[in-house]
């Protein structure tokens, strides 16, 4: 009888939820006005990037970075996610597969591109851009799964446009945990990685943030490289931007392969400074 | 800080404790001199039960009629007795539930010992800091450090030390300031943290008669009652996110010590040495001497702390067969007579020389045989439980990591599966138990741009799969490394040299006779 008694206030607060749901469809108008109102555009944190991709990520777009190997993509997610500390945009959550972030480099790529402003010293800088960037390591497909959901879990509990919600969702780089799963004889692997995929479009859409995500490149026909993962990925992510580097130089070259609003073909250059 | 080494207070900090002793003593005085004349024979700081009940009995009559004196004199004696840490407080708290009742002695004790605890942590404040600073000034920054971290949630941590009777209350009042706990936090943690222990003192109080000891006070019942009030304000920090903010690993990044490679020159260009936390792939042409820098580096993660190394043990996984005893014990006579010259001005404070002695050294290397791609894999798969029961190992050296995998496999694609999963394995080992991982790779041929060059081997997607890549080459007659992949170092290179001590320097006047 008593555990009767507890479960009253559930069924009425359900109740009242299901009254004021929406419909699951939206119009037109309103997806303009929710573009409008939510879907910003954050900068990449580099100049050269930013006018290649009419402003930089766009949120609630999954943006896939290819390149060979020392090309600079752990460079530039690096810069994105200190760009968008630095201006106040909200934080950045970053998945390391690959032991490749580095508070060290961070800390002194603040030193050089941000100006100190009369209010704060360097040292307070450095721990405020710091202190919004959090990173965790994954180090398979599984746990990758895991640390999301828990993600989506959280963010829908947190009050939207807070200042401090995460905007930037970085996942450096999403072969590692891929490939090992992808190219056997059954589907699994498959699934895996478009679920995956699927669920990274999902909370980028839903909870107002821009997922940035890096892949390698492996060989393919007569000698050329095209992206690793292969066909049932290539159409995953909305934007799809490549790297190239030459040895020994410090400027990259990045052209668009993929967006959903600039032509492909367009290419920029942005430097890696020291 | 301006302090007089000999004593390390200033003069307006012990005017201060000289001030709250004297503020304290004036209010005793103050309660004794208005109290009205009568047989005061029983007023003694309480030391027995029997004292209790003496004063209960005694005092009952003047709480009725002197309700102020006798509350202001409680009071006063409560918060000396907890500013100068004299112990029988659980004492005060029971008479005060023998004289007042339940609700009025919970609100007095929880006030008494508020302010008492509040004046004990400014005491601790003025005099301790400063001496414990300047007599463990070492501990005290890792105390300090520990509670940095977790100060988000450090609200929960007090509030579990109060609620529960894990540390006494005195320790907690005294060592707070010392560790920078801000005075808020202990405000808050103190006055809602006490509210329990306070509560089943004051109501033992009230049944003061039937008590016989104050071992009866603390039932069973009661501990587990306040343990479990303790464990539900201290849930919230076990189930945070494992995720750490870029601030926190920027200072564990700079508290980490990289491993020396034994010439300056490419510890300059590695930021030190070999760091730990990565996954370093060095690859290189036959000859060139990979070998060597892997036993060189499994002999320097050695050296002990007390000469800038990090004191740690190695694990050595030879596919090749490579590693020669005979040429690890020279290395490590070498690495030892280097020690020697380096510190020879601090012999007094040398650890025994028995630690350093080229069997200790040997004995701390563990050497790994493999001869096919399923016994690399069973080794990296044992090393799992391996690491959880030799804490120590530094660094884990595989040479070479690609010599089973050229030959054995005909399926390409597993291939790179199987590659890929055994990197993302020595990847956990190296952010879970904080070592470096050393590949050593070899070289092969590629058709690039109309031409062949030589690249490292197993494809482009183990390119991906480490996250330094150092590249070993000949310069004319000299050696030189190249960093050719780093996520925070920059392009640079560097000459060293192979001489019968290990990797050293380039000296002016080498000369190597390359064996074509």
């Amino acid at each position: 009888m008593g555990s009767v008694i507890l479960w009253i206030p559930f069924i009425i607060t359900s109740g009242i939820e299901n009254c004021s749901r929406q419909p699951p469809w939206f119009n037109g108008l309103e997806l303009l006005e929710d573009a409008k109102q939510n879907k910003h555009v954050l900068p990449s944190g580099c100049e050269g990037i930013d006018i290649l991709l009419e402003g930089g990520f766009r949120i609630g777009q999954l943006t896939e970075i290819v390149g060979p190997s020392s090309s600079g993509k752990t460079q530039m997610c690096l810069r994105s996610a200190l760009g968008v500390a630095d201006m106040n945009l909200g934080s950045v959550f970053f998945l390391d597969t690959c032991n490749s972030f580095s508070s060290n480099r961070i800390a002194s790529m603040i030193n050089q591109h941000t100006a100190t402003s009369v209010e704060e010293d360097g040292e307070t800088r450095v721990k405020r851009i710091m202190s919004r960037i959090l990173c965790q390591s994954v180090y398979d497909i599984f746990e990758l799964l895991d640390i999301l959901r828990q993600l989506e879990n959280r963010l829908s509990y947190q009050e939207k446009s807070n200042g401090n919600s995460i905007r930037l969702l970085i996942i450096d780089s999403i072969a590692t945990l891929v490939a090992p799963i992808l190219g056997s004889k059954n589907s699994q692997g498959r699934m895996l990685t478009i679920s995956t995929g699927i669920l990274l479009k999902r909370i980028a859409n839903d909870y107002n943030l821009s997922v940035l995500v890096t892949n390698q490149m492996v060989g393919g026909q007569r000698g050329h490289l095209k992206p690793a993962l292969g066909e049932s990925w290539k159409s995953i992510p909305h934007v799809q931007l490549l790297l190239s580097r030459d040895k020994g130089s410090t400027i990259c070259g990045i052209s668009i392969l993929k967006h959903t609003t600039i032509g492909s073909g367009r290419t920029g250059k942005f430097v890696i400074h020291n | 800080m301006g302090r007089n080494s000999k004593f390390p207070l200033s003069r307006c900090e012990v005017a201060a404790a000289v001030g709250v002793v004297a503020s304290l003593g004036l209010g005793l005085a103050a309660v004794y001199f208005s109290m009205p004349s009568s047989d005061y024979s029983f007023l003694k700081l309480p030391r027995t039960l029997e004292d209790i009940q003496d004063l209960r009995d005694n005092l009952e009559s003047y709480t009725s009629d002197y309700t102020i004196q006798v509350l202001v004199g409680y009071c006063t004696v409560y918060i000396f007795m907890q500013t100068f840490m004299i112990p029988g407080t659980i004492f005060m708290s029971l008479l005060a539930g023998a004289l007042f009742g339940v609700v009025r002695g919970v609100a007095l004790v929880v006030f008494a010992a508020t302010a008492g605890a509040s004046s004990c942590y400014f005491l601790s404040y003025l005099i301790g800091r400063p001496l414990v600073f300047s007599l463990w000034p070492d501990k005290l920054s890792f105390f300090q450090k520990q509670v940095a971290r977790r100060r988000e949630k450090l609200l929960n941590y007090m509030l579990f030390l109060r609620v529960t009777p894990t540390l006494p209350n005195t320790f907690i009042n005294v060592a707070s300031p010392i560790v920078d706990v801000p005075y808020h936090i202990f405000f808050l943690a103190t006055i809602i943290g006490l509210i329990p222990a306070a509560y089943v003192t004051v109501r033992a109080g009230i049944a003061i008669g039937e008590l016989r000891s104050v071992a009866d006070l603390y039932d069973f019942q009661a501990i587990a009652t306040l343990f479990l009030i303790g464990i539900v304000s201290v849930t919230p920090t076990l189930i945070s996110r494992r995720a750490q903010t870029a601030w926190d690993m920027l200072s564990e990044e700079q508290m980490q010590k990289p491993i020396t490679t034994g010439c300056e020159e490419l510890d300059t260009i590695l930021g030190g040495g070999i760091q730990c936390k990565a996954v370093t792939e060095i690859g290189g042409i036959p000859g060139i001497g990979k070998t060597q820098l892997g036993i060189q580096l499994a002999v320097n993660v050695q050296i002990p702390v007390q000469y800038g190394g990090l004191g740690g043990k190695a694990v050595y996984i030879d596919t090749e067969g490579s590693f020669m005893v005979e040429r690890a014990h020279q290395i490590i006579e070498g690495c030892i007579a280097d020690l020697f010259e380096k510190f020879e001005h601090r012999k007094q404070s040398l650890v025994c020389p028995y630690i350093l002695q080229p069997n200790s050294f040997l004995a701390n290397i563990f050497y790994f045989r493999v001869c096919s791609y399923t016994e690399q894999i069973a080794a990296v798969n044992y090393l799992e439980k391996f690491l959880e029961e030799h804490k120590d190992v530094k660094i884990i050296v595989v040479d070479s990591i690609t010599f089973h995998f050229r030959r054995d496999f005909d399926d390409l694609a597993m291939r790179t599966r199987v590659l890929g999963g055994m990197s993302s394995k020595l990847m956990r080992f190296t952010k879970k138990h904080n070592l470096a991982v050393v590949l050593l790779n070899q070289v092969t041929t590629k058709f690039v741009d109309g031409s062949f060059q030589l690249t490292l081997a197993l494809g482009d997607s183990w390119s991906h799969a480490c996250t330094n890549r150092i590249i070993l080459y000949w310069n004319g007659n000299e050696r030189h490394a190249y960093i050719d992949k780093s996520p925070s170092l920059r392009s640079a290179s560097a000459p060293f040299q192979v001489t019968s001590k290990g990797i050293r320097n380039v000296t002016s006047n080498c000369k190597r006779v390359r064996m074509m």
